[in-house]
């Protein structure tokens, strides 16, 4: 299970919840068509890119408008999101970069919701480009302006902080801790800055000045503009650029729990998931200095790089239970295995209140050559097929291929196709079994290909190495 | 505006202008020199400072150091940053020079920090130019942050460069 254990922590089912419901889903079942919908995640642009009367910019006024009228006891308010920043930001260690995504992420989300614009995706300054703060962030009366700040409008980052020269070799170093800072064993404890921090984001706060040079920089609206450049640089560092992050446990486990959500609730992140948000939650316009950009990478990459090649912890699984290896089946012809599981085993996961899960490990699934099905998983219903509805009780969940078509149609015959793991999580559909009393002492899992709708999937097949049904602790 | 008619300057003024002008020529000149001590005061006086590369290491490949801000005396509290590059470590203005980073300071007043640099990218860059690895420096230079900054009482104390891979160090401390 190489991916999927080194994905996998205990974390990560709860801290999916990041993803957002359907792309959580996709990875640990439940939705169908989450290619397009992943494919399609708001794209987050060069704010120069945008004219001053364009919907992004004025949702982005309107959300922060709506954010300083909010009642100081809502953890959304403007100045309560600063002092989120001011109370909890690490810096000067390797959680400067995952903790401002989180929280990036969080704020677009608040935004999206206070604006009402449902499309909305934070813009980003890039000031190797346009070294000037952008026009829009100027005029008083406008939201986005800040009247502390040190700098006008004509003034210009020095290139030796954000020139193409200097980024460009920041993004040349294939050292995790040089790029992103240095490992530390506490939020907030200060080791040593990475080239990252250092040089853009220490430099840029520093000149514009005023609240942005200190630790309540946020309340500048062009801190997230500004940080959603580093987020930029961090994507093509990562993964147009195929550097690992670390896969330093300390490093991926810490959960950061100072955020809200868009409806103000709290919410526990852990920094390992926050290296899934640009396959998930959004992308970029370009913005290295030499970047190409490159769709077959940035698709293939965030699914293969970040998942394949993430954390190291894995699902503290306390029992395994083998069901079948290695299958080959047509598509349109279900595969059904069966697993003695006492009954007691399955009633104690159902009673622990969400600590343990039973979940289907899929293991070794070769990347068909034309993705055009994808596979639902059944429980106990060894009659389902492709008519079978996903309102079905049995119904687990599904898993799909994210593949580059054309790198599959370029491959030559008889090549080793690449091969994929998936998780699916089967509690749920066990409660509502045993909720019903069609829970007995084995469990049947039923595989069921299926064609997307108007493709043509004949002659495909579906192949797997191993199938298991596993008890772990998820909390 | 003073529209005053400018006064002849004195000969001691002159003297003073021209003693001066030699101190501050004489010290650009002793900073552009590799310098082997532990630590290096930069100022307005003397922006700049030069390090000879750790040349077996460079061989190896091992090209990150880590810089360390040892003490900062800002009583103006001017905001800086410090430029670092590799350059020629002749000084001469026509020599190449090629970008690392630079050592911002985040939140502004900050006494310290440490900053690590790879200056493989860079050493690259330049030996692709010709330029040797014997005479290559890394070169710091003290910068104001805005042009109207007065820096002039600004004294920042850098450590000389360690030369080291973040997996030749000691974890962090607990």
């Amino acid at each position: 299970m190489a991916w999927i254990d080194s994905l996998s922590r205990r974390d990560f089912l709860k801290g999916a919840s990041a993803f957002g419901v359907m792309n959580a889903a996709m990875w640990l079942g439940g939705c169908e068509g989450c290619q397009q919908q992943i494919a399609n995640r708001p794209t987050r642009r060069n704010i120069a890119n945008l004219a001053a009367n364009d919907p992004v910019i004025q949702a982005y006024k309107d959300a922060v408008h709506a954010m300083q009228m909010l009642p100081t006891n809502d953890p959304r308010n403007w100045t309560n999101q600063a002092s989120i920043h001011q109370n909890h930001c690490p810096h000067q260690n390797w959680w400067f970069l995952p903790w401002h995504r989180a929280y990036l992420l969080y704020f677009e989300r608040i935004c999206r919701k206070l604006s009402g614009y449902k499309d909305f995706a934070l813009p980003y300054w890039n000031w190797t480009t346009s070294p000037a703060i952008p026009s829009v962030f100027w005029g008083d009366g406008n939201p986005l302006f800040d009247s502390t700040r040190f700098i006008g409008p004509s003034d210009l980052a020095d290139p030796s902080w954000v020139g193409a020269p200097v980024i460009e070799s920041i993004l040349s170093t294939n050292n995790f801790y040089v790029f992103a800072s240095y490992p530390a064993t506490t939020q907030r404890q200060g080791t040593t800055y990475g080239q990252l921090e250092s040089t853009p984001h220490n430099n840029i706060h520093g000149w514009v000045g005023g609240d942005m040079g200190a630790f309540m920089s946020p309340l500048d609206p062009v801190f997230w503009c500004h940080h959603n450049m580093l987020d930029c640089l961090w994507v093509e560092w990562n993964i147009n650029r195929n550097n690992p992050n670390t896969n330093d446990a300390t490093w991926l486990g810490l959960h950061f729990t100072e955020f809200c959500d868009e409806n103000g609730q709290p919410v526990d992140v852990t920094a390992g998931i926050t290296t899934l948000f640009p396959a998930f939650n959004y992308q970029f316009e370009p913005c290295g200095p030499t970047h190409t950009q490159n769709l077959k990478l940035q698709q293939r990459a965030a699914l293969e790089a970040y998942l394949k090649q993430g954390a190291p912890v894995r699902l503290d699984f306390t029992q395994r239970v083998e069901l079948k290896r290695t299958i080959t089946a047509p598509i349109g012809r279900p595969v059904v295995s069966a697993a003695k599981i006492e009954a007691q085993t399955i009633s104690s996961v159902l009673a622990s209140e969400g600590k343990t899960s039973a979940l289907l490990t899929v293991d070794g699934v070769e990347v068909p050559e034309k993705t055009e099905f994808y596979v639902r998983v059944f429980i106990n219903k060894p009659d389902a097929g492709p008519e079978t509805p996903i309102s079905d009780p049995h119904y687990a969940g599904s898993f799909g291929f994210f593949q580059d078509s054309h790198e599959m149609a370029g491959m030559a015959a008889g090549a080793t196709h690449p091969k994929f793991g998936f998780v699916v999580d089967t509690t749920p559909a066990l409660r509502r079994l045993s909720q019903s009393g069609s829970l007995a002492g084995s469990v049947d899992v039923t595989l069921v290909p299926v064609a997307y709708e108007k493709r043509r999937a004949e002659g495909q097949r579906l192949s797997i190495d191993k199938l298991e049904l596993g008890i772990a602790n998820v909390k | 505006m003073n529209r005053s008619r400018p006064q002849p300057p004195s000969s001691a003024l002159l003297l003073a202008v021209a003693l001066c002008s030699g101190f501050v020529v004489l010290a650009a000149a002793r900073q552009e020199q590799p310098d082997h001590s532990r630590e290096v005061t930069l100022s307005r006086q003397a922006p700049t400072a030069s390090f000879p590369l750790d040349e077996q290491r460079m061989k190896q490949g091992k090209t990150i150091v880590a810089l360390e801000l040892k003490k900062v005396d800002n009583p103006s509290h001017a905001e800086y940053s410090i430029e670092v590059t590799l350059a020629g470590c002749n000084g001469a203005a026509s020599s190449r020079q090629a970008p690392v980073g630079s050592l911002g300071v985040y939140p502004t007043g900050q006494e310290g920090g440490r900053y690590a640099l790879d200056l493989g990218p860079a050493l690259k860059q330049l030996l692709a130019l010709g330029q040797t690895l014997r005479n290559t420096c890394l070169k710091m230079q003290l910068k104001p942050m805005r042009a109207a900054t007065d820096w002039k009482r600004l004294r920042v104390t850098v450590s000389s460069p360690q030369w080291s891979d973040p997996g030749e160090e000691a974890p962090p401390p607990k």
